[in-house]
């Protein structure tokens, strides 16, 4: 892990705090009532006994050797009553360790402010990859000598050929930050600020890379591509605050640069030989930037009115060059492109407006109205893809001539809310929402969605209360044109090709289909909670949720969805220092979705009977269930705390069908079941120095289909072999803790 | 654009408005003394009595532990204890000083007897500023949340600040959200490297769900810039809402989706050959099937083709295979 940001930061961290440290030894033989210091440094050593990359998947750690670890937090501070407001702030996390953290802010308070930070957040996806290719990490990967191309991955390990071949590897990646930023007062009112952040992010993650002309017609490998991108954000801001009025304005610019963008990979499969399809190439993200300058005031009208703006105005640029159509020499290429970059430009503007007041003692209304454009002038041109580096350059006349679809939208929202307090302890509230959504490029222009609401909450006696709110949202479009999107993407020269049957080949979706995020739809929500306090040392709770959205016009595609969620949980303070808290949660998800068996070009129409023997309901159920409980005992008074705790996790998933279709079978369910069991511990073994133990053991099962395969290989793909992120693990680590 | 100047360009653009105003002399200390200090607000009905007289009987952890805090610093004219002391915020004290039976006018947290909007505006009176601008507009002002419902200006340490408690202070409320945080997918919210507070501003923003940026997509883009685009093959759904395919607080299933591929992919994709077949348990590996449909079920899914599912830049992309 590169330390070299973390240790500067440290020096500065040194540096800033200096002045008031010395001022504090100054005090040591001269006391000086002016500084304050409330400091605690924890230094120790830990260890765990795997390093089962999901066990360690946001810890970092990698291996069973012990580390040592560091946490420091120091904040010193002017006395009160002192003539100066100085101030000095450090805090040092998991020093040592992958996830180490600093941050540190000095400043006079009500003048001004300087912090700068660092953070890493490392992700660690499997360790149990493999892969033929070399050159993993960069954007090159070639197979190794020896390796044996096949047709399909099936043939390619008869003697173990394949097997091999492979070599080991981790997919894992690592966000470095670094960040700075400065705050001054300018007078009572105005505050300027500034701050600047870079992130890194660096390493492998998988990605599938495909040759082959069609859906019918591929071969792809799990490749291992390498990530390596800086995101640089600035952000410049001015603040005022009076009594009545307040403001904001702000313009921030987020730059994103990939330092590779492409990654290219020998062709394992000899499929595409005659086309001379060796090598494929795939574009990676491109570097992209944002701006956005934002306004946003709040006034207060009257002493119990208060009015609220906000503008913000964005622009997204990218313009990148574009890679080739393909990399492969061999095939026809005859068309250049369109254009070289692509002069990308989405300007966004969202506008809001709001009011909240309160008429009497009793009644307060808030209103707002949001206005928000995402405007895509991004310029469209034809272009006349090569499938896959596989197949000859598509022709104008071709469905593989391609016309770019920048989407835009534009939305129309107002929200409304009155409250009636009907007594002093109860609040009766009413509302109603109401959205417009104009969509181009897609099959649906025009939705409207409707959403009206009531919602109780109640102090039903001095140690009861609870809440009920229900919501009903009815969602229509304008008519779903399902073709529009074939239509709008393929040239005129396709489109009124002589041997085109124009409109019945544009129907390549199924026009029963209706896609769920703008399909007609009708949702409940209904939502509750109780929270009883019988006594100043007991809280029980009992919380609830149920939603519901019916898209009963859908006849293809997802025709309903629900979820129910319900908590209890209590906190129990004890006598003689023990407390007990637990929660227990259950959740249920549930899909219903439909499909229709399509096979060939058998063109559907709208009004076009679909027969039943091909239907087919798919229904996804998940289900969770989630405990906890700690336990703290004071064991030994103002010596020994101690703290116990449990979690369990478990989800499942089920996934059946109801079909006419002969030998469809259910999916094996998927699950997972978590078991985590922690141990923390302090003794103070003087007045400022404390031993801290701290012990958790974890299990965790995974039932999952698609990683349970004995090889690496499918039908015509091949993957990285990682399998089922099991483990049974423990980590330990002591410490001792130094307040001053 | 190069890296370096890209570099250099966000760096310039954060320095530059600090740089001029320090040559204007624009930093003007405003470090005071206690006898500067404001007068005190007067909240309720009563004599004052001063900080002195409370710490009489409240000298002691965790009421004392303010002295150490922000709001203590008298040389900061702003702060309630430069206005006031205790009483800038608790009301005067003189009846409670002569009888402590009698409560002190104003209390602050969820069990106070005093109103949770008179709670709040009391620190609203020097806080409405920065992110706050919208609070009484919020979800939490609705809902009658008090500052003190999260916070607690008098301990050291304000729980809901560091990043390693803030999530427990707010699945006190949020226990779905809790519950969801436990799941095989996840942001690292447990693992105390990411906040709430890094999407949702709780004191009331303008965008949906109280996040910090004014749509979902933006507030994603926070940390997946290069998920931004714009692309010169968008996937329509990805542009509309990453949650149309997401779910951010924790899933079951692989990438914190709603529902895994296949079957995801299917709620918009109905066209024909492969994207209409049923998947079920005869297309499973290992099953003997001998068609090419396993491919979909099998590791990455329907992504085992179309990797680049979020958009992409390369010309012969349109299926998002490139």
């Amino acid at each position: 892990m590169n330390t070299s940001k973390s240790t500067l930061l440290l020096a500065s961290a040194a540096l800033c705090a200096w002045p008031m440290a010395a001022a504090a030894q100054q005090g040591s033989t001269q006391p000086s009532p002016d500084v304050v210091t409330i400091s605690e440094v924890e230094v120790g050593v830990g260890g765990v006994s795997s390093g089962d990359f999901y066990f360690n998947e946001y810890t970092g750690i990698e291996d069973t050797d012990p580390y040592f670890f560091g946490n420091i937090d120091i904040t010193q501070r002017a006395a009160y009553d002192s003539d100066s407001a100085r101030y000095v702030e450090f805090l040092a996390t998991d020093l040592g360790l992958p996830t180490q953290s600093l941050y540190i802010e000095t400043g006079l308070q009500g003048s001004f402010s300087v912090f700068g930070e660092y953070d890493a957040i490392p992700h660690l996806r499997f360790d149990d990859g493999q892969t033929p290719f070399s050159g993993a990490g960069g954007t090159n990967l070639s197979l190794p000598p020896g390796f044996v191309r096949e047709d399909s991955p099936a043939l390619m390990n008869p003697a173990g050929e394949f097997t091999a071949s492979l070599q080991d590897l981790d997919i894992k990646t690592e966000r470095e930050r670094i960040g700075a930023g400065f705050s001054v007062n300018l007078s009572p009112e105005w505050t300027l600020s500034t701050s600047f952040r870079s992130e890194e992010k660096d390493g492998i993650e998988a990605i599938a890379g495909l040759h082959g002309p069609s859906g019918g017609d591929y071969r792809a490998a799990i490749l291992p591509r390498p990530v390596d991108y800086t995101t640089q954000e600035a952000e410049v801001a001015l603040g005022y605050s009076s009594d009545r009025l307040q403001a904001n304005f702000r313009y921030n610019l987020s730059l994103f640069d990939n330092n590779e963008n492409s990654l290219t990979w020998e062709n394992p499969y000899t499929t595409y030989d005659a086309v001379g399809a060796f090598e494929g190439r795939m574009g990676l993200e491109p570097n992209n930037s944002a701006h956005n300058l934002s306004a946003s005031v709040g006034y207060m009208v009257a002493d119990q009115t208060r009015l609220t703006g906000n503008l913000t105005m964005g622009r997204m640029i990218q313009d990148d060059d574009f890679l080739p159509y393909t990399i492969n020499p061999n095939l026809s290429v005859p068309e250049a492109l369109p254009r070289a970059s692509l002069d990308g430009e989405v300007n966004t503007i969202r506008a809001n407006i709001g009011v909240t007041t309160r008429l009497t003692q009793d009644i307060d209304l808030k209103a707002a109205y949001t206005y928000d454009d995402r405007d895509n002038k991004t310029p469209r041109d034809t272009f006349l893809t090569v499938p896959n580096d596989s197949e000859d350059q598509a022709a104008i006349n071709e469905d593989r001539a391609r016309i770019n679809m920048p989407y835009s939208k534009q939305s129309h929202k107002v929200e409304l809310e009155a409250g009636y307090r009907v007594s002093a302890g109860t609040r009766l509230s009413v509302g109603y929402d109401f959205e417009a959504i104009n969509r181009d490029l897609s099959e649906v222009e025009d939705t409207q969605e409707h959403t009206i609401g009531a919602k109780v909450r109640s102090s039903l006696t001095e140690t009861v209360s609870a809440s009920l709110g229900y919501d009903y949202a009815t969602r229509t479009g304008s008519t779903y044109v399902s073709n529009l999107p074939f239509i709008a993407s393929h040239d005129d020269a396709y489109l009124t090709d002589i041997t085109f049957t124009f409109p019945d080949e544009t129907y390549e979706q199924n026009p029963y289909l209706r896609k769920f995020y703008f399909a007609d739809r009708d949702s409940h929500l209904l939502k509750g909670g109780l929270t009883w306090f019988p006594n100043d040392l007991l809280v029980l709770g009992l919380n609830g949720s149920y939603r519901l959205s019916d898209y009963g016009d859908s006849v293809l595609g997802l025709t309903e969805s629900n979820y129910g969620s319900a908590t209890i949980d209590a906190s129990y303070e004890a006598s003689r220092g023990v407390s007990l808290s637990g929660f227990f949660t259950y959740e249920t998800m549930e899909n219903v979705q439909v499909g229709w068996d399509r096979q060939g070009f058998n063109i559907i129409l709208p009004g076009d009977t679909i027969d039943t023997a091909n239907l087919w309901e798919e229904t996804v159920a998940d289900q969770s269930m989630v405990a906890g409980v700690e336990v703290g005992w004071a064991a030994i008074e103002n010596s020994l705390d101690i703290v116990l705790d449990y979690t369990y996790a478990r989800t499942e998933t089920e996934i059946d069908f109801a079909t006419n279709i002969a030998g469809v079978l259910p999916l094996p369910d998927l699950t997972s079941q978590l078991h985590s069991f922690g141990v923390n511990a302090d003794y103070r073994v003087t007045d400022g120095v404390t031993a801290r133990l701290g012990y958790r053991y974890e299990i965790f099962e995974v039932d999952d289909f698609a990683l349970d395969v004995d090889e690496n290989l499918g039908d015509r793909v091949f993957g990285l072999g990682n399998r089922e992120p099991d483990y049974d693990a423990h980590a330990v680590a002591v410490s001792m803790v130094v307040k001053f | 654009m190069t890296g370096p100047a890209r570099f250099l360009t966000a760096a310039v653009t954060a320095i530059l408005p600090l740089v001029v105003l320090l040559h204007a002399g624009g930093v003007r200390a405003q470090e005071g003394t206690a006898a500067e200090a404001a007068q005190p607000l007067q909240l309720a009905q009563g004599a004052t009595v001063g900080s002195e007289v409370c710490l009489e009987c409240h000298n002691n952890a965790p009421v004392n532990l303010i002295l150490h805090r922000p709001h203590a610093q008298m040389a900061d004219s702003r702060t309630p204890f430069a206005k006031g002391g205790c009483e800038t915020c608790h009301g005067p004290g003189g009846d409670h000083a002569a009888n402590p039976s009698l409560p002190i006018g104003i209390n602050f947290g969820p069990k106070s007897a005093t109103p949770a909007a008179k709670q709040n505006e009391i620190c609203l009176t020097c806080h409405q500023g920065g992110e706050r601008i919208n609070w009484q507009a919020s979800q939490h002002a609705s809902a009658d949340r008090t500052c003190a419902s999260c916070h607690d200006v008098h301990s050291t340490k304000d729980r809901v600040l560091a990043k390693a408690s803030q999530p427990d202070v707010c699945f006190t409320c949020h226990k779905e959200q809790r519950a969801q945080s436990m799941k095989r997918s996840h942001h690292p919210i447990r693992e105390g490297k990411v906040v709430c507070s890094d999407c949702h501003n709780p004191h009331g923003s303008f965008g949906p769900s109280q996040l910090t940026k004014n749509t979902v997509n933006e507030t994603c883009y926070q940390c997946h810039a290069e998920k931004r685009g714009p692309f010169l093959w968008e996937h329509a759904p990805v542009v509309d809402n990453c949650s149309n395919c997401h779910t951010p607080h924790g899933s079951s299933q692989p990438r914190m989706l709603t529902v895994r591929t296949p079957m995801l992919c299917q709620q918009c994709h109905a066209e024909g050959f492969h994207p209409s077949d049923p998947y079920g348990g005869q297309n499973l590996p290992g099953t003997g099937s001998i068609t090419n449909r396993s491919a979909r079920l099998f590791a990455k899914g329907c992504l085992n083709c179309h990797p680049m599912i979020h958009g992409t830049n390369h010309p012969s992309g349109p299926r998002l295979t490139r």
